[in-house]
């Protein structure tokens, strides 16, 4: 029972994090109609920015000036590239931003190399003793504590706000939107910048979790991918429950199941579960059913 | 395209009409593509020619993504998992059981189309951003059994393979041919045999692609939906694309596993799959020969780099794990930005440029 709860904590707390990095994926989805699949290596950009910086300077700023870079890097990404592939066919979109993700990757691996980095948080390994033999590290309580008030946040600011009323506004029907007098490229701006964000967020909490930043985190961060397509690709409540679900079957797996499949089930797991949810349900949990009679 | 195109096509026969090349002009182009591709090994420098092969096995792979994703419309961020299926089966028939090639190269193709088929059935119920990542999980699960598989794939160490042997010589060791006398080196003979595969492939690509089943892709990749009102049983044609395009990777990765002589279970990953696309959609989508334009470039693009160090002294040759700027990563980059350029500006590809180039002179000096 301990060892269960143990690994939910940490099942949650991984989860929180592809949570956040998801929610990147879906932001600029619904708000613009393109899937990033640069998104991965932003994550891992932020968390190389931070530790770059956190050598020489306090943390806090550093979380700031990654914030800074990732947000004018997906903003410029947006109108210099994405903009012009408005009305391309899905596919061109998808291939944009895989070219855009090989560029990052490179640019990241020549400036801080092959290697793998630690990364140094300033919550430290301390665990937190809530019952006898639990022990749940810090570090974990304070991605569920963050991505909880983050996502807090970011309902409040879509659901409470003009401007995130105006971004559902565009999301929902453009022209509409732009009829209401809204400034449909202002949002499309927005919600690249929100995505940055997420991406730094994600990135920071990615890179605490093994405390290491490595050029791998870009995959690690694909594995949002499971997630948005169990919750559904439009869906920000779906973003979030399929975080938290690929991150308790992985951890879940990886504690039960490490005997089988070479010890390394963990990996493939949200993607097995993935097709299974899939075969059932085409369109996610809660994404949207496209109209369809083919 | 049809834009582009001087003022209409025109024939008068129906042999005329059916031909693959029309007109003297093509066939003079014809003739002139062949008498390149077999003269360029001579020529080439010894840096040149290990690139031309891997371009040319390329070739045969992205023709088999050319025709799920161009030709069917079907985007597959999974087509390395089928030439690693294919250079599996290769290694395990040719080099376990000893077969000869006439048998792992075909059955390499057959394989990897057979489970291209069971793929198939799942994938034809998603489409655009679903089938993407349902073919990016294919990739992550096959990455997992290529790498649990020890008995076949060697583990993570990986595992030496077979050799390519024709009348009893290793092709890697060089031939002399019997009639012409002529001795060529292990790059060169590779470079005829997997050149002779390429066109034989190439040619059923062409084909397929102005047959029936060709035509149907075409419509399925247009609009599903009135694919099926036109009696086009979209299912079976998607099945179909994905077992055609994955016999093509199969056997460009049987290939590939033949002239490596040691494959990694880790080679066959997001970074292989993503090259294959972007060597479509830099040659240009749709067409048998940007896809294969579009593998020469893409697999040329790291040589390219090093003879530019000689005028930007800032690259470096070697690669270096501290990153700089090397080689490797300025190609990676490059490539990564070729594939936006093209999208942005040209999203026709290389082949686009070169029938805009071509209808330019050919209605020069009245090009409206």
């Amino acid at each position: 029972m301990i060892k269960f709860l143990q690994l939910l904590f940490q099942g949650v707390s991984l989860g929180m994090i592809y949570s956040l990095i998801a929610l990147g994926f879906v932001i600029v989805f619904k708000g613009t109609g393109v899937f990033n699949f640069a998104h991965g290596e932003f994550v891992m950009a932020a968390a190389y920015i931070v530790v770059a910086i956190t050598a020489t300077q306090p943390y806090g700023l550093a979380v700031l000036g990654a914030l800074a870079v990732l947000v004018v890097i997906a903003m410029v990404v947006e109108r210099f590239v994405l903009r012009k592939m408005i009305g391309e066919p899905l596919f061109a979109i998808v291939m944009v931003t895989l070219g855009i993700s090989i560029m990052v990757r490179a640019v990241v691996t020549m400036i801080w190399g092959y290697s793998d980095k630690g990364f140094a948080d300033p919550i430290g390994p301390g665990v937190w003793q809530p019952l006898d033999g639990l022990a749940l590290a810090k570090t974990g309580v304070w991605t569920i504590g963050v991505s909880v008030a983050l996502l807090v946040a970011l309902w409040f600011f879509y659901q409470r706000t003009p401007a995130g009323l105006a971004l559902r506004a565009t999301a929902a029907h453009q022209e509409a939107a732009m009829a209401q007098g809204i400034d449909v490229r202002r949002m499309f701006a927005m919600s690249w910048a929100i995505a940055g964000l997420l991406a730094t967020a994600g990135g920071i909490f990615l890179g605490a979790f093994p405390r290491q930043v490595g050029l791998t985190m870009g995959f690690v961060a694909l594995n949002a991918l499971p997630a948005i397509i169990i919750g559904g690709f439009d869906s920000l409540q779906g973003a979030v429950a399929g975080g938290v679900t690929v991150g308790v079957i992985q951890v879940m797996s990886s504690g039960y199941l490490s005997d089988y499949g070479g010890g390394r089930l963990q990996d493939v797991m949200p993607y097995v579960v993935m097709l299974l949810v899939l075969l059932v349900r085409p369109y996610g949990i809660w994404g949207s059913r496209e109209i369809e009679r083919v | 395209m049809t834009a582009t195109a001087p003022s209409g096509i025109f024939s008068t026969s129906y042999r005329h009409e059916l031909a693959l090349r029309r007109g003297r002009s093509a066939r003079l182009g014809a003739v002139a593509v062949a008498a390149l591709l077999i003269v360029f090994p001579f020529v080439a420098g010894a840096n040149w020619q290990p690139i031309a092969v891997f371009a040319l096995i390329a070739g045969i792979g992205a023709i088999g993504l050319q025709l799920l994703t161009g030709l069917a419309g079907q985007v597959s961020l999974g087509h390395a998992a089928f030439l690693g299926t294919g250079a599996y089966t290769a290694s395990w028939l040719g080099g376990d059981q000893g077969l000869p090639v006439y048998i792992w190269l075909p059955a390499a193709g057959l394989v990897a189309a057979a489970l291209g088929g069971l793929v198939g059935p799942v994938a034809t119920r998603l489409r655009g951003l679903y089938l993407a990542v349902v073919t990016l999980a294919l990739l992550f699960i096959m990455s997992y059994v290529f790498e649990q598989w020890t008995s076949v794939t060697g583990g993570s160490v990986g595992r030496s393979t077979m050799a390519l042997t024709v009348n009893g010589t290793d092709l890697l060791d060089g031939v002399t041919l019997p009639v012409l006398g002529i001795e060529l080196n292990g790059n060169q003979a590779y470079w005829f045999f997997v050149l002779a595969v390429l066109v034989g492939l190439g040619y059923a690509a062409r084909n397929i692609q102005r047959t029936r089943i060709g035509r149907a892709f075409l419509s399925v990749r247009e609009r599903d939906l009135t694919a099926s009102v036109a009696g086009v049983p979209v299912t079976r044609m998607k099945t179909a694309a994905f077992v055609v395009s994955s016999f093509y990777a199969g056997i460009a990765g049987a290939l590939l596993a033949a002239y490596q002589s040691y494959v990694l279970p880790t080679q066959w990953g997001l970074i292989l799959s993503i090259e294959f696309v972007a060597m479509i959609v830099i040659g240009g989508l749709g067409t048998v020969f940007g896809a294969v334009i579009g593998a020469a470039f893409v697999r040329a693009i790291p040589e390219l780099v090093r003879s530019l160090t000689g005028v930007l002294p800032f690259i470096e040759q070697e690669s270096d794990p501290s990153g700089g700027v090397t080689v490797e990563l300025v190609s990676q980059f490059l490539y990564g930005a070729a594939i936006v350029t093209v999208l942005v500006f040209e999203p026709a590809g290389l082949y686009g440029l070169w029938i805009r180039f071509r209808s330019f002179w050919k209605t020069w000096p009245w090009s409206y």
